[in-house]
């Protein structure tokens, strides 16, 4: 593997730096690579290699921890508005900077899951 | 609906081999405009069925006295020390998927969109276990203190549409992002432990793992007062 699931946070929070204007498609680029940051945090630790999509990750996370896969799943319905719905004008500073908070959070729970499950 | 709408509806609904209409055709929209359940846990099951059901269901309100003294333990945590779960339903078959009244604080807080009020209607036992959830969600939030307005919602995937959730929106006035975290945490923890009891409050054990996928509980801290009615 020549990238490490943490690295997409890395370059979300990057992106989010990098544009001091905070265009809105920098903060959907933030959101949407963040996303996949926790995304494959959680096929990275929780050995979900043999589940490709997200309703399958999302589904046995949320198998085993009910709080956890309800949060992955929140931040994929965001993610798919990042980058599909065009039109939605809801895409702020404020919102983004909390959402890969939220990304943070679910990947420190997705690991202490894997440490707890060990 | 027109009765006679209703009447082909019912007829084209595929059932299988046991004559009840397999739980996967129920929570999709199509499903929701189906036609009407004759007893709600078990569409098109046959009344005299429903005492065999009822016969093995004595044991729920000790499950739930068991569950109400404990402590939810979650991947070494203690997540809670007061875990409030629903009433005890009455020995009374009769009462047992009795639809909890919700309280009237929390009704001029929710929301319910109308495709989860038609599927609540058509499905008494996903409208039971829904009440109850917000039962739960409610009793959480009233310690809080905090500002707050409920959505539930028929969320769905734009990837892909036959990913559907009955999404329950939780909008709280709080600008302490890690706080609602922790509060999501909580709520969800109990919700998922409650929804993981169902297999043992006498629901089958396929009807209750997709209740448990079906619902979805989601916190949107909000630094607006728009919760504030």
């Amino acid at each position: 593997m020549t990238v490490k699931s943490r690295e997409f946070l890395d370059f979300a929070e990057w992106v989010q730096k990098a544009d001091p204007n905070n265009k809105e498609i920098s903060l959907r680029c933030a959101i949407s690579r963040a996303y996949y940051g926790a995304f494959h945090a959680a096929i990275e630790h929780l050995d979900l290699n043999g589940y490709q999509d997200h309703k399958s990750v999302i589904r046995e996370v949320k198998k085993r921890n009910y709080a956890l896969g309800n949060k992955l799943y929140a931040l994929k319905s965001r993610r798919v508005d990042a980058d599909y719905e065009l039109n939605k004008n809801d895409f702020e500073y404020v919102n983004t900077c909390w959402y890969i908070e939220e990304c943070k959070d679910a990947i420190g729970k997705i690991k202490r899951l894997k440490k707890d499950a060990i | 609906m027109d009765t006679n709408l209703k009447t082909i509806m019912l007829a084209i609904r595929q059932t299988d081999d046991s004559g009840k209409v397999p739980f996967d055709d129920r929570y999709p929209r199509k499903s929701v405009m189906s036609g009407p359940c004759r007893w709600g846990a078990h569409p098109g099951l046959p009344e005299t069925a429903l005492a065999s059901i009822g016969s093995s269901l004595p044991s729920v309100s000790d499950q739930l006295q068991v569950l109400r003294n404990c402590v939810i333990i979650d991947h070494g945590q203690t997540i809670s020390k007061h875990v409030v779960l629903p009433p005890n339903p009455s020995k009374k078959s009769g009462d047992i998927w009795r639809v909890p009244e919700l309280p009237k604080k929390l009704l001029e807080r929710l929301n319910i969109y109308p495709e989860i009020e038609e599927l609540s209607s058509e499905d008494r036992a996903f409208s039971y276990v829904l009440k109850n959830v917000l039962n739960l969600i409610y009793n959480n939030l009233v310690q809080t203190g905090k500002e707050y307005r409920i959505d539930v919602r028929l969320g769905t995937d734009s990837q892909d549409p036959s990913d559907r959730h009955s999404d329950i929106i939780i909008n709280i006035y709080d600008e302490n992002y890690e706080y609602v975290l922790d509060l999501w945490d909580r709520v969800g923890s109990e919700i998922g432990y409650y929804l993981g009891s169902l297999k043992d409050a006498g629901f089958a054990i396929s009807e209750a793992d997709k209740l448990y996928d079906f619902i979805n509980v989601i916190f949107n801290p909000t630094t607006t007062h728009d919760c504030k009615k």
